[in-house]
């Protein structure tokens, strides 16, 4: 993006800086700082001293009530030894194969068929689909929770209409994460979808003259035009939801407690787990530390692989 | 021709459907709301409550002691918040694309630290952060520590470097200093992502929980969701009245969003990404 | 015109005094998740009562919502603005002492009083020679609740609940129909982990940790391999609902028809007699059936709730103060909160007992005979340990009915669950119990 500014001082490097450049930067940097400040400020306050008072509680071992000690690294070799938090990633990868591949494709089909119906009717369906993006995690997961209800549960009614025995959503290690997946595709398909969407719409009809007048076919347009042209949406999506997916915590808090056997323990749901049943942060923090680290790794590697990706184009 | 008016209604048919199961749990849980105990639990199932009209469950929650009054402190915060948000979010994100200040990256490059942090790492320490500022059971404590968002100046500040500086500059030709740029042409133009980022920071004010619970002890200052956190009681389970309570919850940011519903569908897209 | 200055005066002056007045109380901030009704509205009368009838202290009630109470307190303790008092089961006053976040009541009340609780009451307060909490009640947590208007429809003698597991699950069968279950128990590994305490030790004579908390052995004790089997049995038996219907021990499937027996603490005696008064008649109570329908060992747990006082607190004395006023000073306070339970629950102190024993409780609660011969005598206290131990034995019960797993190596799992749990958290030699 060019940064190119109203007083255009980016010019002159020269010795000869006239006073009014001078007095035009001093302005500047001035407008400047006081614009930027607040923000950064306030997430010094509350973003960054957190952060760090974070990182060294981590190496102690913290309590009003017992005194704090230092522990040096032993907070962090509990975490690293721990079989379940390492099977946490596990859990958020299954979960991310549940929800990812599913939202998205759901999304694309959606967004196909938002450009084929009329506008007013396009209006009402997006907004629809937008609505549950707007609805707390929370109540998402008490009206899941009813909706899983064994006998009178919206779910396994309409199972039974169609012949399939009822589930134990809540309580068998076959469904749970379907159970947290569903909402959570529920809660995110407006988002994804709109997104889909925009994409779609930036995509020339031109191009889609051309392939039918060339004869190309429905099939043949969408995977030489549309996935193509694309590809940068998904690309987008799919980092996001990745990122998104390790955060994962309150719905599978709230509708499945983690379980059951952990099957829907995610990597924060068990830190949170852990702070509310342990005496001293130590764990907790240093958790979140590793996982932290992991998830930027994680994060730098995708970005690496998708800008040699297009590099090599 | 017949065979294009039989796909539209298909495809008609088909965007029906998925409203439809969009809306389902929506409407479930309204339907709940008007049914008594008995008719929750009864097998075998039915959708719809035996009376329209039951308004046990819905007057149950309104005249609770501190609904009514929670939902109005809570719109109150999220009001505040949301002007806040506006105001500190966009007047960085102005300052970061327009303004080419003395440590510029540095400082840019800082802010977006946060993007990185784990909430979950810093959930305490900003309690403990929080605590000693003074700020535990008020309101300020739930609207200012969220009040600078990166993720909202990060979309802003991408918004603003993508507007035409030649429409500034034309104020500026005609003789107009930087604000009247700001204010006849700048602001005006950013009304879509200013009402998408404000109906951000709206719901996410509304529908925060932990935070609050961890912060708010006084039952006048309670936020909606933490009031709604009593309906959820260890034994005598109502889901009538839960569902109830939940869906007059979730009404103001439906309503919200169904007001600017054009801005903000229009809005959400991701600018710069095209292949 | 001098009058009316001098009113005016006075009157402005008294303004200021009077808010003055009470600026000057000490105020004490409790904590407490609502329960029931009437047990909320009990606390929140008396303590008006008590901020009334004197001006030195205040009593500030701030409710909790129940599922976000651990994170809150354990957040207020993390960063030092703990109330001074709060509300907990029983068995965590143990659980906090061992913590070291809890303050003994020792230096600020008269040891006498103690004199005044019941032995049970006392071990879960007594703890390494100091007097830990004040125990508010004592309810059985497991027994067998059923319809007696079901058990008729199906052909059975309504009086005669099953008494050993082969009959619990036969009788299961016989009732179950289309809409209407057999039987209900826990389904979720807490809740399965907690409620059998007292059939845990009832069958194997311990707990399953050794006595200083160094060595689980819950694959080594016979109980905890007959309950595992028993929750398989049932689970294949199909008569109970794999999920539980609204969590354990739901009085409201039993009386809204969706289950013919429950398995469930005392607390659903007092919602049965408040909110389906017209199911008094049709629902008996028994103690929870045994592997050879003996009733002489441990059913159930003896839990129920206490309070405590945070070591931080900056008022002892007065907590300690405002806590005699409700609890020892004067057993109506007490007893009016057991006539408001429809004597559902059990005095920790003799003074309240006695005052009890004197009402007309049978009346007013058909079961309770039933509860005191069968149930109470033979409930044992609640477990202090950790709950990690608690959930793993949940979890042996899930191996076995999810994954295909037999007793035996569930719980030889679990066991190394707890032992890797005893070994990261230091957990040998912690046990406080004398």
């Amino acid at each position: 993006m060019n940064e190119r500014h109203i007083t255009g001082l980016t010019a002159s490097k020269g010795p000869k800086r006239s006073r009014r450049q001078l007095t035009r930067q001093l302005r500047n940097n001035l407008e400047g700082m006081l614009l930027v400040i607040p923000a950064l400020l306030l997430i010094t306050i509350f973003a960054i001293i957190p952060m760090i008072y974070a990182l060294f509680s981590s190496v102690y071992d913290v309590s009003l009530y017992t005194g704090t000690e230092f522990v040096g690294f032993e907070n962090y070799q509990r975490v690293l030894h721990d079989t379940v938090f390492w099977s946490t990633f596990k859990t958020a990868f299954r979960y991310m194969l549940y929800v990812i591949p599913a939202s998205l494709l759901l999304a694309f089909m959606l967004a196909n068929l938002m450009i084929r119906i009329p506008k007013k009717a396009a209006g009402i369906f997006k907004a629809s689909i937008y609505i549950p993006n707007v609805i707390s995690g929370v109540i998402t997961s008490v009206i899941f929770i009813f909706i899983y209800d064994y006998d009178s549960g919206l779910a396994n009614v309409l199972l039974e209409k169609i012949g399939i025995k009822r589930i134990g959503w809540v309580t068998d290690t076959k469904y749970a994460m379907l159970a947290v997946a569903i909402p959570a595709i529920w809660m995110s398909l407006g988002g994804t979808t709109l997104i889909m969407l925009s994409g779609l719409n930036d995509i020339p009809t031109v191009y889609y003259e051309a392939a039918s007048i060339d004869g190309a076919n429905a099939f043949q347009q969408l995977y030489k035009i549309t996935l193509p042209s694309m590809r940068n949406v998904f690309i987008y999506l799919l980092v996001t939801s990745i990122v998104g997916s390790m955060q994962v915590f309150e719905l599978p808090n709230l509708i499945t407690h983690g379980g059951p056997l952990y099957s829907t323990t995610t990597p924060n749901l068990h830190i949170y787990t852990h702070f509310i049943n342990d005496t001293s942060l130590g764990y907790t923090v240093a958790a979140s530390l590793v996982i932290f680290l992991l998830l930027a790794g994680l994060t730098a590697v995708i970005f690496r692989l998708i800008s040699s990706e297009k590099s090599m184009e | 021709m017949k065979q294009n008016k039989l796909l539209k209604l298909l495809y008609l048919t088909l965007s029906a459907i998925v409203v439809l199961i969009s809306l389902a749990p929506l409407i479930w849980m309204l339907m709940t709301g008007f049914k008594e105990k008995t008719e929750v639990y009864r097998v075998p199932f039915s959708f719809f409550p035996d009376n329209f009209s039951n308004l046990a469950n819905y007057s149950k929650v309104l005249t609770h002691k501190n609904f009514p009054n929670s939902m109005l402190t809570t719109l109150l915060g999220a009001s505040i918040s949301t002007t806040c948000c506006l105001i500190i979010n966009a007047m960085a994100a102005y300052g970061f694309a327009r303004i080419d200040f003395k440590g510029k990256k540095l400082l840019w490059a800082y802010c977006l630290l946060p993007m990185f942090i784990p909430s979950i790492a810093i959930l305490i320490p900003s309690y403990v952060v929080v605590h000693k500022m003074g700020m535990l059971n008020t309101m300020a404590v739930l609207i200012i520590p969220g009040v600078a968002q990166t993720g909202h100046i990060f979309y802003l500040r991408q918004y603003f470097l993508g507007i035409p500086l030649s429409l500034e500059e034309a104020v500026q030709i005609d003789g107009g200093n930087r604000v009247q740029a700001l204010i006849h042409v700048f602001i005006p133009m950013s009304a879509a992502p200013f009402v998408i980022v404000g109906f951000g920071a709206f719901v996410g004010y509304w529908n925060q929980y932990l935070w609050p619970l961890l912060t708010i002890s006084k039952t006048k200052l309670y936020p909606i969701m933490q009031q709604l956190a009593f309906f959820r009681t260890e034994r005598n389970i109502h889901y009538g009245v839960q569902m109830a309570g939940s869906f007059l919850a979730a009404v103001p940011p439906i309503m919200l969003f169904m007001f600017f519903q054009r801005f903000i569908v229009k809005g959400i897209k991701i600018s710069g990404l095209k292949g | 015109m001098r009058k009316a200055v001098a009113l005016f005066l006075t009157i402005a002056l008294l303004l200021v005094c009077i808010p003055n007045a009470f600026a000057a109380r000490t105020t004490i901030i409790f904590w407490h998740y609502p329960q029931d009704e009437y047990s909320d509205a009990w606390w929140e009368e008396w303590i008006e009562e008590y901020n009334n009838s004197q001006n030195e202290v205040y009593v500030e009630l701030e409710w909790v919502p129940m599922d976000g109470w651990n994170v809150k307190l354990k957040g207020a303790q993390a960063a030092g603005t703990a109330p001074d008092i709060y509300g907990m089961p029983l068995a965590d006053a143990g659980r906090n002492v061992t913590n070291g976040t809890v303050l003994a009541f020792d230096e600020y009340v008269d040891p006498a009083i103690w004199e005044d609780l019941t032995d049970v009451a006392r071990q879960y307060t007594y703890i390494n020679g100091s007097y830990w909490s004040f125990p508010r009640y004592l309810e059985p947590s497991a027994m067998l609740l059923w319809r007696k208007d079901l058990f008729e429809a199906a052909g059975l003698d309504p009086e005669m609940p099953p008494t050993t597991w082969d009959e619990l699950i036969e009788t299961g069968k016989k009732l179950k129909t289309d809409t209407c279950w057999g039987l209900h128990i826990p389904t979720n590994e807490a809740d399965i982990g907690w409620t059998t305490w007292g059939m845990q030790y009832g069958l194997s004579g311990s707990l399953a940790l050794n006595d200083d908390w160094s060595k689980s052995r819950m694959s080594e004790l016979e109980g905890y391999h007959q309950l595992a089997n028993f929750f398989n049995d049932v689970y294949w038996a199909n008569i109970a609902p794999e999920q539980a219907i609204y969590g354990y021990g739901s009085i409201d499937a039993l009386c809204e028809n969706r289950c013919a027996m429950l398995m469930t603490g005392s607390w659903s005696l007092a919602t049965v007699l408040i909110d389906y008064p017209e199911m008094v008649d049709k629902i008996g109570v028994s103690h929870f059936p045994t592997p050879d329908g003996s009733y002489d060992h441990a059913t159930a747990s003896m839990g129920g709730y206490c309070v405590l006082m945070d070591k931080l607190t900056e008022h002892p004395q007065e907590c300690a103060d405002f806590l005699v006023w409700m609890f020892t000073r004067d057993p109506a306070v007490m007893y009016d909160f057991f006539e408001r339970s429809h004597f559902s629950k059990f005095s920790p102190w003799k003074s309240v007992e006695s005052m009890i024993a004197q009402a007309d409780t049978y009346s007013i609660n058909p079961w309770l005979e039933t509860v005191m011969d069968t149930v109470i005598p033979y409930s044992i206290p609640e477990p202090i340990y950790p709950w990690e131990v608690t959930y793993a034995f949940g979890r042996a019960v899930n191996r076995i009915l999810l994954e295909g797993y037999d007793a035996e190596e569930a719980l030889r799992i679990a066991d190394d669950e707890v032992n890797k749990y005893i070994e990261n958290f230091g957990l040998a030699g912690q046990n406080l119990k004398n």
